[in-house]
């Protein structure tokens, strides 16, 4: 079921490699950071998976429904989990600076430096071969008391990490309200500096059995098409329709 | 004579079993472990409870009242099930909360028994059973009005954190400066190292309920032109203990005094939120429905799959009727349209669609 959308997003046909993807998540983008990650699985690609708010077993518990291990990628050290959880727990119980949430507790002049090294360290170890970075709820680091121009910054990080080894991809998902101003803004700006956008929102009714919720598909290169979609979540994957033809 | 003679090398693999943790089910749709709410409608709506290692966000409605009750039900419930509570509160003292519990009430089970039955031909082997309600309540319920009385031995089973407990606040100096906070997730730390529930291997929970987190008690706005990250900052961290823990947390949040993109991002964070709104605050809605208050379901997150858990027939909001006795939540539904004379003056203006004669019923 991943297969549709990447259909949907013509990365069957489009390469990933030195593109960075932005999800906007409205109500709850996941299944699309969960169907971009079984993509670069499935692609054999390495994955640096970067997490704030969710711990390891929900990311293997969801991929194992979705057809591809964490686990096992984890100890063939094709994947690299960074962050998540229970990094955050030991921070608070134990102060040491390598975590990379230690700026929590104590003052740092640059919060997320320890956070990028961790990745940087990561990526430089394998740009022989392709690699996905994944950075999931970005805006998590808002929520944590960090400045939106660190956040920006260590986006702009990221990104030229991407740039520099042109066989790798990012992915950052954020999740935004329009009631919040900073992190509207914030992903406007990042939008701006992505390829591929996806727009993710809920049903403006309410919720619903038939449908999940609207996609919208923006390419800012090639391509350069807008599309929108309606999808649903299945227990094994996603699964989207042209507006209006999912009761079909 | 050798005493054990080994004839195959075959050896039974025997799974590490899992101990069973009191006050859980598993549920059927995850196979997650769910820990009940101590009310069976919400039980029932939220597919068996709260995941075990979740953290739930309750938004009170205006004063309070309905989400102290559901608060209360939720450590009852722990209460019978023998488990760990932790009550933290600055509004008011956090031993209230405990010592005021409400207690079980064993309902008398109705059976009705068919009179004058005649002796069944074709379905002779259901002669003898008695008619039973199918919907008969799994569950636990609880009676407000008569306080539980702790026996002695669960009394070692409580903690608190409050006002009056915390002594030596100290602000932080990183990025998460609330002193409040800080203490609290440190008292948090410590009643799980004492109960030992990190181990992986405890057959016992906690439950934690944060009263009222983000009142003016909490200190939490002295910088009013940039939104309080504390706040947020401390239910992540909050998530991310109960996530490796034997452990659930109850954070109910005023959220009608806070920033509404608090609210939200706090929202993005937990892992179910409930909304509780009291007809009281709308008086528009109270002679349109016969129940107590609405009940919306914000968030249901799954934790094992991507499918969204969503209520009975695909309904978020629901209505509850709170009693001393009863906790019901149902779905809504507007009372028949009996021609009233007896509509008050005061809603002529009210109902947007309805015409000058005042009538309080929806007209289309």
């Amino acid at each position: 079921m991943a297969d549709t959308v990447m259909k949907a997003l013509m990365l069957d046909k489009i390469q990933i490699d030195g593109k960075s993807v932005l999800i906007v998540q409205h109500s709850d983008g996941s299944p699309f950071v969960h169907s971009l990650l079984t993509h670069s699985a499935r692609q054999g690609r390495r994955i640096c998976l970067v997490s704030f708010s969710q711990s390891i077993g929900y990311y293997h518990n969801v991929g194992t429904r979705l057809g591809w291990n964490l686990n096992n990628l984890l100890s063939k050290n094709q994947a690299v989990f960074i962050g998540g959880l229970h990094t955050l727990k030991n921070s608070f119980q134990s102060q040491c600076p390598s975590n990379p949430f230690n700026f929590l507790f104590n003052p740092a002049s640059c919060p997320l430096q320890a956070l990028f090294l961790a990745i940087e360290s990561v990526i430089l170890g394998w740009i022989e071969q392709p690699f996905s970075v994944v950075i999931d709820e970005l805006d998590c680091l808002l929520n944590l008391g960090i400045e939106p121009k660190e956040v920006i910054k260590f986006f702009q990080q990221c990104h030229s990490l991407i740039q520099t080894y042109s066989n790798g991809s990012l992915v950052v998902s954020i999740g935004v309200t329009p009631l919040d101003k900073e992190i509207t803004q914030c992903s406007m700006l990042l939008s701006h500096w992505s390829d591929l956008i996806l727009t993710e929102r809920g049903l403006q009714t309410g919720k619903s059995r038939e449908l999940t919720g609207t996609l919208t598909v923006k390419w800012n290169v090639s391509p350069f098409s807008e599309q929108h979609f309606h999808f649903k979540c299945f227990d094994r994957g996603v699964k989207m329709f042209a507006p209006g033809t999912a009761v079909l | 004579m050798a005493a054990n003679i080994k004839i195959s090398s075959f050896q039974k693999r025997i799974k590490p079993s899992n101990p069973n943790i009191l006050g859980t089910k598993i549920s059927a749709v995850n196979s997650t472990l769910n820990v009940s709410f101590g009310v069976t409608s919400l039980d029932q709506i939220i597919d068996g409870g709260l995941p075990l290692g979740s953290l739930c966000v309750v938004e009170e409605d205006i004063y309070g009242s309905y989400a102290k009750i559901i608060t209360k039900y939720f450590l009852a419930e722990g209460a019978m099930q023998k488990n760990f509570l932790l009550s933290a509160s600055l509004n008011e003292n956090p031993w209230d909360l405990l010592n005021n519990l409400p207690s079980p009430v064993t309902e008398p089970r109705e059976t009705n028994i068919i009179e004058n039955r005649e002796e069944l031909k074709i379905a002779w082997r259901y002669e003898n059973l008695t008619l039973e309600d199918n919907n008969q309540r799994l569950g636990n319920a609880f009676d407000l009005s008569i306080p539980y009385v702790m026996p002695e031995t669960q009394k070692a089973n409580l903690a608190v954190w409050g006002e009056t407990v915390t002594p030596n606040l100290q602000r932080g100096t990183g990025t998460l400066k609330n002193s409040n906070c800080l203490s609290l997730l440190k008292a948090i730390e410590e009643a799980i190292k004492k109960w030992e529930l990190d181990s992986g291997t405890s057959p016992n929970l906690l439950r934690i309920v944060v009263s009222s987190f983000g009142s003016p008690f909490w200190q939490f706005d002295e910088n009013k032109s940039s939104l309080s990250t504390d706040f947020t900052a401390t239910l992540l961290l909050l998530k991310s203990i109960v996530r490796s823990t034997n452990a659930v947390a109850l954070v109910t949040i005023p959220h009608q005094l806070l920033n509404q993109s608090l609210v939200s991002r706090s929202r993005h964070l937990a892992d179910v939120v409930i909304q509780l709104k009291s007809l009281r605050e709308d008086p528009h809605l109270r002679d349109l429905m016969d129940v107590h208050g609405i009940l919306e379901l914000k968030k249901v997150a799954n934790l094992t799959s991507l499918k969204p858990i969503l209520g009975q027939d695909g309904t978020t909001t629901y209505g509850f009727k709170a009693t001393k006795r009863k906790f019901k939540i149902e779905k809504l539904h507007l009372p028949p349209a009996i021609d009233d004379d007896k509509s008050s003056p005061d809603h002529s203006s009210s109902l947007g669609c309805s015409s000058a004669a005042s009538k309080t019923n929806l007209d289309f």
